[in-house]
């Protein structure tokens, strides 16, 4: 009887408990959360983005989604969609409100003449600061300018002779507007880099092209390669490799006309993720600044770390920098988004490889709404919006204070960080920046301890080092007077000294 | 007996700092250097090289205490030394030396306290000064390990009676020595691995019959 009873209130427990854990089941995260300690070694942390909402063509009232290629969202908050758009169509663009109901839908546009234009395959979209939306047709080989009503205003063509090879075709592929209205075009498979176009659409230069990085086996292949030729050997035997450089993939560009791109991962490759100044230079350190360098063979330092060395490359197939200096490249090959902020430490990761809500199976484009990230899955055909969490906000609003140089203000948020997460290292840098200005050296250099940041420890030590010093003057003096004395003394006294010794040592013997 | 055996060496080792020279030639003529002073300054040294991982400060030392490995420090200090002893020796034999293992060991035990010295320095001023200050913490540390690579040099020059050259060139080969001898260690070592594994095979292929 007893037993029965037990079986029965055990098992109404666990009814009760599914029950009640069955609730908290929709905010489950289906991806592992983490970041990277000093040591590149991975360290759990809780999630900064959580999944809000996943749209499928039914929810956004359109017809059926075909394998998405960009998202963008406008500076006035509109979101622009761009897919092939049902099995047989060859391309479609969709606006969208920012709260996903359908604006307009794009399946031919007016072109310069009125007639009905269609677009064959499409797969970059921006828009500029006048409302004039930039699209990249890149199998009509065309950078197209429309109004808000889908009325050609102006295309980019291949640009003149001398410019390409014959053998090559101008695929316009991705499009970013500079602040002075220059169009920054990537081309598929160019290797000189961005192209730059002028206002009137005219080609004006490649900007910064992606560098390679040899090997000293890849040298000794090359002046091999020359010498072969040299006695007339073929230049096509198929174990010699060519040294090209890699392909731009993505791009974004910031408020200050800075652009973000990433590269095609390849042995060679060298800045997978750059920012690049108007002159076409990095001034995007290569390695994050919190991590340590790994190894010195191994220039990334961006994207998935655990991978390391394991003949797995990258594939950051978008990057988009947000208002407040953040920028996240999404890697195609994990699904995972890789947030870093203005100063290149890894802020968040999230996403993965999957089939349920917050996972994709491919993620192909990302675009940011104000703090939310919007996802698009190729092969999944839906859009993925991702909100900041609790814990996500404290630490983006605490960097976006910290980063303008407002310490203290960052402070409580820096607090409620490392009450979530213990192990963040930009927290602990934060409140020992707070300790370092308000005078406690001490608890600064305890904080940048924690966080292995030996520029700031170093920098407070100094300061430490001297009020000691200054507290402590008389006992330093008088250390430092006694010993003068004492050298004085043994330089007098000290060879009498020893010479008695010896004397009565050798007067002990005899 | 023979002096170079004596317990307790006539000559004082810290006198290699102010006359090399004549500390080394004395060691080779009169044979009063001894082992067990040998003995004890590899033995700092290898100390110096554990306090040094152990204890250096945080600004310099980017290695945590639990990546530290007993191990491989005395593999780099310890294992280092005797290993250049003996390959020095096994060539030097071949090629003319004059020195013997015992005179190879102990002047090169000597030549080894400018590098005691550097690990001291480098554990104390890592630890009070800051990075910027550090820079001039480097040159010392240079220029003592310089000196310990001229003080070996012409210790080795002395002992073996070689020239200049002749000793850079047995110094080439004796590292390349000491490579093979490494190698041949590991060998030996995968070795008696194969062999461990082949006899505890036979063993439980009994006991379980």
């Amino acid at each position: 009887m007893k037993k029965s009873l037990k079986t029965i209130l055990l098992s109404l427990l666990i009814v009760i408990m599914s029950v009640t854990m069955a609730a908290p089941a929709l905010a489950y995260i289906p991806y592992n959360t983490y970041n990277y300690n000093y040591y590149g070694e991975t360290v759990g942390s809780p999630s900064g983005y959580v999944p809000e909402k996943v749209y499928l063509a039914e929810d956004l009232g359109i017809s059926s989604i075909h394998s998405p290629t960009d998202i963008y969202v406008s500076p006035d908050e509109e979101i622009y969609f761009l897919d092939l758009g049902g099995d047989n169509a060859r391309g479609r663009m969709c606006i969208f409100d920012k709260d996903f109901k359908l604006i307009r839908e794009f399946k031919k546009l007016k072109d310069i003449d009125g007639s009905d234009y269609y677009m064959n395959n499409p797969s970059g979209v921006t828009v500029d600061k006048d409302g004039y939306i930039y699209l990249c047709d890149t199998d009509n080989r065309a950078l197209l300018k429309l109004t808000k009503d889908g009325q050609i205003v102006m295309k980019y063509e291949q640009p003149g002779d001398d410019v390409f090879d014959e053998s090559y075709t101008y695929q316009p592929f991705k499009v970013v507007i500079g602040i002075n209205g220059a169009a920054y075009v990537i081309s598929k498979g160019c290797l000189d880099g961005i192209l730059e176009f002028d206002v009137e659409g005219n080609f004006v230069r490649f900007f910064g092209a992606p560098k390679v990085q040899l090997s000293v086996g890849d040298y000794l292949l090359m002046y091999w390669r020359k010498i072969f030729r040299a006695f007339g050997g073929s230049d096509v035997d198929e174990n010699f490799v060519t040294f090209v450089p890699t392909e731009f993939e993505n791009v974004d560009i910031d408020e200050h006309g800075f652009i973000f791109s990433t590269v095609i991962a390849s042995e060679s490759s060298v800045d997978e993720v750059s920012k690049l100044n108007f002159t076409g230079s990095n001034v995007l350190s290569p390695t994050t600044k919190s991590t340590k360098k790994i190894s010195d063979s191994l220039s990334r330092n961006y994207g998935d770390l655990e991978t390391l060395g394991k003949d797995n490359d990258n594939n950051f197939v978008d990057i988009v920098v947000d208002d407040d200096g953040f920028f996240s490249v999404l890697d195609s090959k994990l699904s995972k988004i890789f947030e870093y902020d203005a100063e290149g430490n890894l802020v968040f990761v999230y996403g993965g490889a999957g089939q349920q809500a917050g996972t994709m199976i491919q993620g192909s484009a990302m675009a940011k709404l104000g703090t939310k990230t919007l996802i698009t899955d190729k092969i999944g055909c839906s859009i993925t919006v991702y909100r900041l969490s609790d814990y996500g906000q404290y630490l983006h609003d605490a960097v976006v204070l910290y980063n303008k140089g407002l310490y203290s203000d960052a402070e409580p948020l820096w607090r409620e960080v490392l009450r979530y997460n213990a192990n963040s290292d930009i927290a602990h840098v934060g409140i020992g920046k707070v300790y370092y200005m308000n005078g406690q050296y001490k608890e600064a250099m305890n904080e940048f301890k924690l966080a292995n940041d030996r520029e700031n420890y170093s920098r407070s030590y100094e300061l430490y080092r001297k009020d000691y010093i200054r507290s402590n003057f008389g006992l330093f003096m008088t250390v430092i007077l006694i010993l003068i004395i004492l050298i004085v003394l043994w330089r007098f006294f000290g060879k009498k000294i020893i010479n008695s010794i010896k004397g009565k040592k050798e007067g002990g013997v005899q | 007996m023979d002096k170079a055996f004596a317990f307790k060496g006539t000559i004082n080792p810290f006198k290699i700092v102010n006359h090399p020279i004549d500390t080394i030639e004395s060691l080779k003529e009169k044979k009063n250097g001894s082992i067990f002073s040998a003995t004890i300054i590899l033995a700092l040294f290898t100390i110096s090289e554990i306090i040094l991982d152990v204890m250096k400060g945080f600004i310099q030392n980017t290695s945590r205490i639990q990546d530290f490995n007993v191990i491989m420090v005395l593999a780099r200090s310890l294992f280092m030394v005797l290993l250049f002893v003996v390959a020095n020796w096994a060539l030097c034999t071949l090629l003319d030396g004059e020195g013997r293992m015992i005179d190879i060991y102990v002047s090169i035990c000597y030549c080894l306290i400018p590098l005691v010295v550097a690990r001291i320095v480098e554990t104390v001023a890592s630890n009070i000064l800051t990075a910027d200050e550090y820079v001039f913490v480097d040159m010392i540390v240079l220029c003592l390990n310089l000196w310990f690579v001229c003080l070996a040099l012409f210790a080795l020059k002395t002992i073996h009676n070689y020239s200049l050259g002749r000793t850079i060139f047995n110094v080439i080969i004796t590292l390349i020595g000491m490579a093979i001898i490494f190698f041949i260690i590991f060998l030996f070592v995968v070795l008696m691995q194969q062999l461990y594994i082949f006899i505890a095979t036979i063993v439980t292929e009994l006991m379980m019959r």
